[in-house]
């Protein structure tokens, strides 16, 4: 089984599945409706602050604040 | 039947995510019957049109695109508001438009499922179907309608693809809620949602929509403003219902929603949607190898927004031109006409020149509108924010503060309304209370007549640096820094608990419609000469009469005067008898001399110069007299007058322009009354050019700045924090600078 380690980890065209959020449930649940959630498959396209995931059919840029940690598994 | 509007129309919410093509849509099925207003208290542009279907005439309202109904600040909570029918018209919609990219369809159902909750009649609009089929999606649009159990319509807005039959089903929806209940969450969740329910007052509308919202209702924010309706009994047992539910489940609230409507959105996705087994690299995707790459990506963002700039800078010198051409040529007009007076005076110097003050903005606002509008329906804005974030969130902005800031140094004014791009409105309210420090292009004439009047010509390296360009570099610094301080302090104000998340969906590229850009410049334009037009006229007419009034002859010598009209006598014989130019000339110039000192007198004696004598105390600290006082005042409706003002404060006229000689010269000389003490040292100018790169004094963008935010007191915020940093920093300036040299 491959470790969970954070978003920002991972290499650019890495994909991944999202394991865990963990932050205020206010921000998770923003991400949420986005699909950024448990389970969620996703390819890292730029890494850094901000990174640029490729999340099913749409792409996002993404900048977690300092309270907001997302662990992902990586493929 | 009447053909009054007695019938009431029946009202449609449009909802849809971000990027849908929601707008596109509205505004292809309303047309022009369209109008803007306010919301009261926030910052949202409220958009309602008219659509008549056969016999049944629809009102839409657009609501703002969002990815849920979890709203966190006031702007946010007018969709929930809307739909609950906690509006001035006090009733739920008779129907919802939901706008779903057909492309996305597992996000965008997230939002549908949280609008099946209402229980309301509901149409799906599956927008860019030719974009799904090109991707290689198959959807099969009557499963998707049957397993959602409302109508779904294929549309292509932009093609104008399918309107017809959307409008007819939005008529024929009326009355027509859903066909299958809506059930996404588990037992022990309707469970607790049907307890809520129970408890929910009567009188309380879609009772059991709004105590699910409640339910997963993170931070409270939702609850407060709905307690009232709600009732107490709600929202006492919210806290321990919500508790209950994270502990029995050991998962978050939060998560608990969007699991089960995933969930939920799986299971049915699957029944209708068939995806291609290899994804395909798209055109997107090969454009951002480029567009969003750290070097050429920003490298493509520079000339971007330099073109930008030097677009919207450059349409501001020819409209600038022609407006005072407009000017001169109505005002010349106007005094051969109307007889010299009060009247004459306040047509010219009141009314023609508010106007042109107004329409001076326009060609500004219109040039970014239609690039703003370019770069954001191409997709290119998100790109270029995704670039500039990195920086950007250091000053707790986000990267689409970029444009408004960048558009701020042409002027303030299209730049406070270009922050319309960005979502979040705390951000927004913080780009819109720095933007008016960025140095504009109103600055620049108060800097080219200081310096050239009083910064000494020295250059080094072979003339290639020279002090006067460093002192024109410093002012621009003068006010980045500032801004730079002054967000620091109003993110600790405006945005507390640190740093929040930011996301922002890079959407697939696409052409602009040509129809879609006219529409945005024609807003843009509209909205500012609507709603800041007025103020800025009205106050124009205001400092006029005070530096008119009270006018009274007995003020003057007599032997001015007699003098006057002398030299009245001598000029008009001089033509009479064709005696050589020259002299004409100079006994125009001795006649001018006169009248213009008697301009000077009048403005002294005007309620302005004696504001100017009354304020001299205040000013005295910062090495001003009454003359520089009164042209500061002066000077608030627009930080360029002040040069005109001075040149009839001293005795010049009123034509002055920065680039004058005799202005320059008449500053330089210029003393304090009954001494031999210059007026005009190094440090008073450079404290006066700190002082206008910091202060308000532009009405233009106090009124842009109400008519964004909704309200008076933020551009009263602006204006005094603003008076107040720029006299710190011109008494800083003008004490070091006298204790120095």
């Amino acid at each position: 089984m491959i470790k969970a380690v954070k978003l920002q980890d991972l290499r650019n065209g890495d994909q991944a599945y999202v394991e865990s959020m963990l932050g205020s449930d206010q921000e998770i649940s923003r991400l949420a409706a986005l699909g950024i959630r448990g389970g969620a498959r996703l390819q890292l396209l730029r890494r850094g602050s901000p990174c640029i995931i490729q999340l099913e059919d749409s792409r996002i840029c993404l900048r977690t604040g300092k309270q907001l940690q997302i662990l992902v598994r990586p493929e | 039947m009447s053909t009054k509007a007695s019938v009431e129309s029946a009202l449609v919410a449009v909802l849809g995510n971000p990027n849908t093509g929601k707008s596109t849509l509205f505004n292809a099925l309303t047309g022009a019957n369209q109008r803007t207003g306010n919301y009261p208290g926030v910052t949202v542009e409220r958009r309602e049109g008219r659509l008549k279907v056969g016999g049944t005439s629809l009102q839409l309202v657009d609501l703002p695109g969002t990815y849920s109904l979890a709203p966190r600040s006031p702007d946010e909570m007018v969709t929930v508001q809307t739909l609950l029918g906690n509006t001035e018209r006090r009733r739920p919609p008779d129907l919802i438009l939901c706008v779903v990219d057909a492309s996305n369809l597992s996000r965008n159902l997230f939002l549908v499922s949280q609008l099946l909750d209402l229980n309301l009649p509901l149409v799906v609009a599956l927008n860019m179907v030719d974009v799904a089929t090109k991707r290689g999606l198959e959807i099969d649009v009557s499963a998707m309608s049957r397993l959602l159990g409302v109508p779904v319509i294929p549309v292509q807005a932009h093609k104008r693809i399918g309107l017809e039959a959307l409008k007819q089903q939005l008529s024929q929806t009326i009355n027509q809620p859903p066909q299958i209940p809506h059930d996404p969450f588990s037992k022990h969740v309707n469970a607790t949602i049907t307890r809520l329910h129970n408890a929910c007052p009567d009188d309380c509308h879609l009772k059991r929509f709004v105590v699910t919202r409640l339910l997963f209702d993170a931070d409270g924010f939702m609850t407060s403003r709905l307690k009232n309706i709600v009732g107490p009994q709600v929202v006492d047992s919210l806290p321990s219902e919500q508790r209950e539910l994270a502990q029995t489940s050991g998962v978050s609230l939060a998560e608990q929603e969007s699991q089960a409507r995933y969930q939920w959105i799986k299971s049915n996705l699957d029944l209708f949607l068939r995806r291609p087994v290899a994804s395909q690299t798209t055109k997107t995707a090969r454009a951002d190898q480029v567009l969003t790459h750290p070097i050429w990506g920003l490298a493509i963002v520079a000339v971007v927004m330099a073109v930008l700039f030097q677009l919207v800078f450059f349409m501001a010198e020819p409209a600038s031109a022609a407006i005072d051409w407009g000017k001169g040529l109505l005002g010349t007009a106007v005094t051969q006409i109307v007889p010299a007076g009060a009247f004459q005076s306040l047509l010219v110097d009141g009314i023609i020149e508010g106007v042109g003050s107004v329409l001076v903005f326009l060609p500004q606002i219109v040039t970014l509108f239609l690039i703003l509008a370019i770069l954001e329906d191409s997709g290119y804005l998100a790109r270029a924010s995704f670039l500039m974030d990195r920086h950007l969130s250091r000053l707790g902005l986000s990267g689409v503060a970029l444009i408004p800031l960048l558009s701020s140094f042409a002027c303030a004014i299209p730049g406070v309304m270009a922050t319309r791009v960005i979502t979040n409105p705390r951000e927004r309210l913080l780009t819109i209370l720095i933007a008016p420090l960025m140095s504009c292009s109103a600055r620049l004439p108060v800097y080219i007549l200081l310096i050239a009047a009083f910064v000494p010509n020295w250059t080094w390296a072979y003339g290639l640096i020279g002090l006067k360009g460093l002192v024109m570099l410093a002012m621009y610094l003068v006010g980045i820094v500032t801004a730079i301080g002054v967000a620091a302090v109003l993110r600790w104000w405006l945005i507390p608990g640190g740093s929040q998340s930011f996301f922002i969906e890079l959407p697939t590229y696409k052409r602009p419609q040509v129809s879609a850009l006219v529409r945005r410049m024609w807003e843009g334009g509209w909205s500012f000469v609507r709603d800041a037009g007025t103020l800025i006229i009205a106050v124009t007419i205001l400092v006029w009469a005070a530096a008119y009034y009270p006018r009274s002859e007995s003020i003057l010598p007599p032997e001015l005067m007699a003098q006057v009209d002398v030299l009245q006598l001598d000029y008009d014989r001089s033509v009479q008898d064709q005696l050589p130019p020259e002299l004409i000339e100079e006994r125009l110039a001795e006649k001018l001399a006169v009248e213009n000192r008697i301009q000077a007198l009048h403005l002294e004696n005007s309620y302005l110069g004696r504001a100017g004598r009354w304020i001299e105390p205040v000013v005295r600290p910062l090495g001003w007299d009454w003359r520089i006082g009164s042209a500061v005042i002066a000077s608030f409706p627009a930080r360029e007058v002040v040069v005109g003002t001075m040149g009839v404060i001293f005795g010049l006229g009123g034509e002055e322009d920065e680039e004058s000689e005799g202005l320059q010269q008449a500053l330089r000389n210029a003393t304090w009354s009954g001494t031999n003490r210059p007026l005009f040292t190094l440090p008073v100018a450079l404290g006066l050019m700190v002082f206008f790169a910091l202060c308000a004094q532009c009405v233009s963008t106090l009124a842009v700045i109400r008519r964004e935010t909704n309200s008076w007191w933020w551009p009263t915020v602006t204006f005094v924090y603003m008076t107040v940093l720029a006299y710190v920093a011109t008494w800083l300036v003008y004490q070091v600078g006298t204790y120095w040299i």
